[in-house]
């Protein structure tokens, strides 16, 4: 666990359930001031997360943005405020054009969503979640995850192997080496499965199968962990409540009309959702800070 | 069929339509019941699967197909142009049949993304090479493909990636780049991404004629000495 | 009353029904003893050892019956039998089910329903006395092969087992990762009172704990007694399995015509060194040195291989493997080179296969230099290397196949060669076998055979003698000899301090990225104190270059 931030260290089911929060919700509201949170508090949380490392997708983003911008207006002509027309009549309008703006903000956060969640939800936080419900697939991944460096290890070493006697076709033409291509897969299929005969003696003489099984995990949940649980439930339950009362209400097509923050609904599920979005960044940075301070007094 | 499943099935079949409903009523963004329906579709696969509460062998057996499938999209990784992937799952299906199939379609795509990474784009991932995976087993079943030759296993891989596995993953991109996706406009990305999709159809052709036969040798023998031959 | 008592046990395989795979089995162990089961490969050891629980038991036809705390084992329920017998298999690696050493060590109480609380707290107990704290968060692809074995040995040690059930768990280790898993081992009988079983052909490392040793052959139990009368009984009836026995007690029945004074006979080095001190107490040494044929290493104009000043490292930022390395190889001869784990070894071996390009310096085959020779010419009638595991030579379904796609030309010519090749590797009868049925000896000689077929002139050995048996060592190393005398120069990489001071003409010391000496065996171990054979260390207070049992028993004959 290399550079665990705060938010990585809560248990799994914290962090799963953020991320489906942030993920749905970026997907679910598409009023603008929602949409800027969004992608500001996912840029926000990924910076936290990876440093600066995250820096380097911003002009691949940028690229997609305007992509799919553009492709909703090309694609789609309905809207009134037509900006121009081509190729005889099509039309291009600031209403698709808008909606085009509003799917390239929802396509980037997501982004942004998974490329955090890919550094933080590691397979074994994912087995441990559903580990009590799918017990079997659980094991199943647990065990691929421990089959596949094996393997690549096991493939090189054919591959020397066979060229030590010759037989890598490196000089060959393309049918040599695809078939030591095929050879060495052979190889390892039959090797891997003869090794998975020990694999499954050994579980079986460890008692799996005899009765009931539980799940034993090095996660636990603690105070903190329910009090940031209750917390997310809190904010997405107003959220949830503002924007069922409204609060998100948007038509882009075929005229745009939007809610803005006169009404009480929409600046108080606005507020709740920023609230909800920032609290993984805001407990890296206070953790972060709280080091700093911790070390400058050595 | 246990309680536990048939409970699974009902479930489904209300919630799928609840769910249609939902969207139309509260403008939800089209990617989310897209994904809910394939995720409700793919859960009765696993929930029949852990029903059976199936023994070490069994899980070592997929496991193992698993790991070989995401090596082998590991291993070409530097070769874009060649994914081995779905000719792998398909034999699979081939040797070991349906559910094993789809389980092993299924989880190469869940796992490889572990190494990966995650996206929009998993769960539809999942299910439609789940589904080659699935269609090799039923294929294999009726005796359409035996797996041993080369040009009926060559045909079946292609038109499984052309109708399958390739609309599935353009579907996906579609409810995730467009508004209110109609035919209309989305066709454009079906006829953008067939190239890629012909590719990797190629690719699965050529991974089935060179391996299927030597495969399916090693895995007939595995069947034998692991007691699987029905 | 019995821990284990097997009463009249015979089985056969369905694949052999005639022939008896365990026959007339009668044995009884009692609680906390340490009982060694001791045979040759193909024995029956690994088939009577499976017989002790019952969802490892293989199918085929039994009778008689086997006893856990007197009752009958197949009529305890097998969560009881999971928790109460442990097993630790011989691969390290295939039994590990899990990717994370904690969940590992969890596995087992996890299948046996015990909740997170108890988990929580034996996992714990386990990584301490094991020592596994350091590492109980990694993956288990970054341990190495000792510290998986120990983690195998934890993972069982957790559900509290009141028998372990050793089946060659050193088999795939070096020697020092060897003798610390076993002296784990012995700790967890003398301290837990936990009865052991254990099979290993590391005799001189479990011998002397044994409380009773068990010897099998064709599926018999040919004698189980104390450890102290097995060499005696072996000597008597000239039983082959004789040369297995640790050196103090080969050189004991060697010399047993010359003392007729009571002593006991000697099991570890410690007993040995005192045994040869008692003998000679009072007596005048007059040959202190045994006379070997001097060997010249710098023969000939152009040496096989010369490796000179060779630097190389994996990435341009990770530290140098091989640190300037400079030593030559005569033609026709054993090189063995000898070393600890990680010193660079294999990756030497890999640099003169021109897989691993040195970043400076140069080496040289025949005179010429190895960046001039073509990959096809270069291992066509040649060079070739065995890899240290055979199966990854392995492709075909059958030893025939495998060998076959060595080879081009007519089939007549074909069949020719192959049979003079399985003839030369001891094969001929395993010729239509599947290559992953073979045990570890014969998948050994194959994979020698098959690099055989290249018509090599050098040929590389990594590690060739892990996780095969005395017998088959001795096999093993006459086709070396035999290749030897046919002018093959033979490179070879061991951990196997006592193979290569039996059978090499030259010995290297590796270490830290180069060689530091070379000599003769006899030399180069003699001026060793810790790297260096059992017989050199129980006998160098005495004799100045005795180095294998023959030597130290022909120095005796000669002073006694």
């Amino acid at each position: 666990m290399e550079n665990a931030t705060r938010f990585s260290q809560y248990n799994p089911i914290i962090n799963f359930t953020f991320f489906i929060g942030a993920i749905c919700c970026s997907m679910l509201f598409m009023h603008p001031a929602y949409l800027v949170a969004s992608i500001f508090m996912s840029l926000a949380f990924n910076l936290s997360t990876k440093g600066l490392k995250s820096l380097k997708m911003i002009g691949f983003l940028l690229l997609v943005f305007a992509f799919v911008t553009v492709i909703n207006p090309i694609l789609n002509t309905a809207g009134n405020t037509v900006l121009f027309t081509y190729f005889n009549d099509r039309s291009f309008t600031l209403e698709a054009l808008t909606y085009g703006f509003v799917f390239a903000s929802i396509f980037v956060s997501v982004i942004l969503w998974f490329s955090s969640y890919n550094a933080i939800m590691t397979s074994d936080k994912f087995v441990y979640i559903f580990g009590p419900v799918l017990p079997a697939i659980s094991m199943i991944i647990s065990m691929v995850m421990r089959f596949v460096p094996n393997y690549s290890t096991k493939a090189k070493q054919i591959s020397t192997a066979r060229q030590c006697i010759g037989l890598a076709g490196e000089n060959g033409d393309k049918k040599d080496r695809l078939k030591n291509a095929e050879s060495i897969l052979s190889s390892l299929t039959s090797w891997a499965f003869e090794g998975g005969i020990s694999t499954a003696d050994s579980m079986r003489s460890r008692g799996y199968g005899t009765g009931k099984r539980t799940n034993y995990s090095i996660y636990r949940f603690d105070y903190h962990d329910l009090s940031l649980l209750i917390t997310m439930i809190l904010l997405l339950g107003i959220v949830a409540f503002c924007s069922i009362s409204g609060a998100t209400k948007v038509e882009y097509l075929p005229e745009i009309s939007i809610n803005w923050f006169d009404n009480i609904y929409t600046l108080v599920g606005f507020i709740a959702y920023v609230l909800f979005l920032s609290l993984p960044t805001i407990l890296n940075i206070k953790e972060e800070i709280t080091w700093r301070i911790l070390r400058s007094r050595i | 069929m246990s309680k536990k499943s048939l409970i699974t099935i009902l479930t489904t079949l209300i919630l799928a339509p609840a769910l249609i409903v939902l969207t139309w009523k509260f403008n939800i963004h089209y990617y989310i019941t897209g994904t809910l329906m394939v995720i409700l579709c793919m859960i009765p696969f696993f929930i029949s699967f852990e029903d059976r509460k199936p023994e070490a062998r069994e899980l070592v057996v997929i496991a193992v197909l698993v790991a070989l499938s995401v090596a082998s999209r590991a291993a070409f990784i530097a070769v874009p142009m060649f994914k081995p992937v779905i000719g792998m799952i398909m034999i699979a299906g081939f040797a070991f049949g349906s559910q094993a199939g789809f389980l092993t379609g299924a989880m190469t795509a869940l796992i490889s993304n572990f190494i990966f990474g995650q996206g929009a784009w998993t769960p539809w991932q999942m299910f439609s090479w789940g589904l080659s995976g699935l269609i090799a087993g039923f294929l294999s079943k009726k005796g359409l493909v035996t797996g041993n030759g080369r040009v009926k296993e060559a045909i079946s891989g292609f038109l499984i990636v052309l109708l399958v596995v390739g609309p599935a993953l353009d579907t996906s991109s579609v409810l995730t780049m467009l508004a209110k996706p109609t035919l209309k406009s989305a066709w454009p990305f079906y006829v953008s991404g067939f190239p890629a999709n012909i590719s990797l159809a190629i690719c699965t052709v050529l991974t089935l004629v060179f391996l299927s036969k030597p495969m399916l040798e090693k895995l007939n023998r595995i069947k034998l000495k692991y007691g699987m031959m029905e | 009353m019995a821990h284990f008592e097997i009463k009249n046990l015979n089985f056969s395989y369905p694949t052999m029904p005639d022939k008896l795979a365990l026959e007339d089995i009668n044995l009884s162990i009692e609680k906390g003893e340490y009982v060694t089961v001791f045979g040759k490969s193909g024995s029956g050891k690994t088939t009577l050892l499976k017989h002790l629980k019952s969802v490892l038991t293989p199918h085929g036809t039994t009778s008689g019956e086997v006893y856990f705390d007197n009752k009958l084992l197949s009529s305890i329920d097998l969560r009881d039998q999971s928790s109460k017998i442990g097993y630790v298999m011989q691969n390290p690696d295939n039994q590990i089910v899990t990717d994370k050493v904690w969940h590992e060590l969890a596995f087992g109480l996890e299948s046996l329903g015990y909740d997170q609380k108890t988990i929580r707290l034996r996992v714990a107990e386990m990584a301490s006395y094991f020592g596994i704290q350091g590492w109980f968060n990694k993956n288990v692809s970054e341990l190495s092969g000792g510290q998986k074995q120990l983690l195998n040995l934890a993972s069982i040690m957790a559900m509290q087992p009141e028998v372990l059930i050793l089946d060659e768990p050193t088999s795939q280790l070096d020697p020092i990762a060897a003798s610390d898993f076993l002296n784990t081992v012995r700790k967890i009988n003398l301290e837990l009172r936990t009865t052991i079983i254990i099979t290993e052909h590391r005799l001189e490392d479990v011998l002397y704990a044994s409380d009773k040793v068990v010897v099998m052959d064709k599926g018999k139990i040919i004698a189980c007694d104390e450890p102290r009368k097995i060499g005696e009984y072996l000597k008597k009836e000239n039983n082959e399995m004789f040369s297995a026995m640790p050196t103090p007690v080969q050189v004991y029945y060697g010399v047993e015509d010359k003392f007729d004074k009571n002593i006991e006979c000697p099991l570890t080095v410690r007993e040995g060194g005192d045994f040869l001190s008692t003998i000679f107490e009072g007596k005048d040494i007059k040959e202190k040195e045994i006379d070997i044929p001097e060997v010249r290493l710098d023969e000939g104009m152009n040496p096989a291989i010369m490796v000179k000043e060779v630097w190389y490292r994996y990435d341009k930022n990770s530290p140098d493997i091989l640190c300037g390395t400079s030593f030559m190889v005569p033609h026709g001869k054993l090189f063995a080179i000898v070393g600890g784990n990680g010193t660079g070894k294999s990756t030497m071996l890999k640099s003169i296969c021109n897989i691993c390009k040195p970043y400076r310096g140069e080496i040289l085959l025949d005179g010429k230099r190895l960046t001039k020779y073509k990959d096809s010419e270069l291992f066509k009638n040649y060079l070739a290397m065995m890899p240290q595991d055979p199966q990854s030579l392995f492709v075909k379904k059958t030893v025939k196949e495998d060998l076959l796609e060595m080879l081009r030309g007519s089939d007549a010519d074909k069949e020719n060669k192959i049979r003079e090749i399985a003839d030369l590797c001891e094969i001929t009868d395993l010729l239509d076998s599947h290559p992953f049925d073979l045990s570890g000896g014969e998948q050994q000689r194959v994979g020698l055979a098959k690099v055989l077929l290249t018509n090599p002139k050098i040929i590389l050995l990594d590690e060739p003698t892990k996780g095969i048996d005395s017998f088959f060592k001795i096999k093993f190393a006459e086709i070396l000899k035999k290749l030897n005398e046919k002018g093959v120069t033979i490179v070879m990489v061991s951990h196997d301090v006592e193979f290569c001071a039996r059978y090499a003409d030259i010995c290297a010391m590796f270490f830290n990225g180069t060689v530091i000496t070379t000599n003769t065996p006899n030399k180069f171990f003699s001026m060793n104190s810790f790297y260096t054979t059992a017989a050199n260390r129980m006998s160098r207070h005495i004799f100045s270059n005795a180095i294998n049992c023959e030597d130290v028993i022909n120095l005796c004959q000669k002073n006694l």
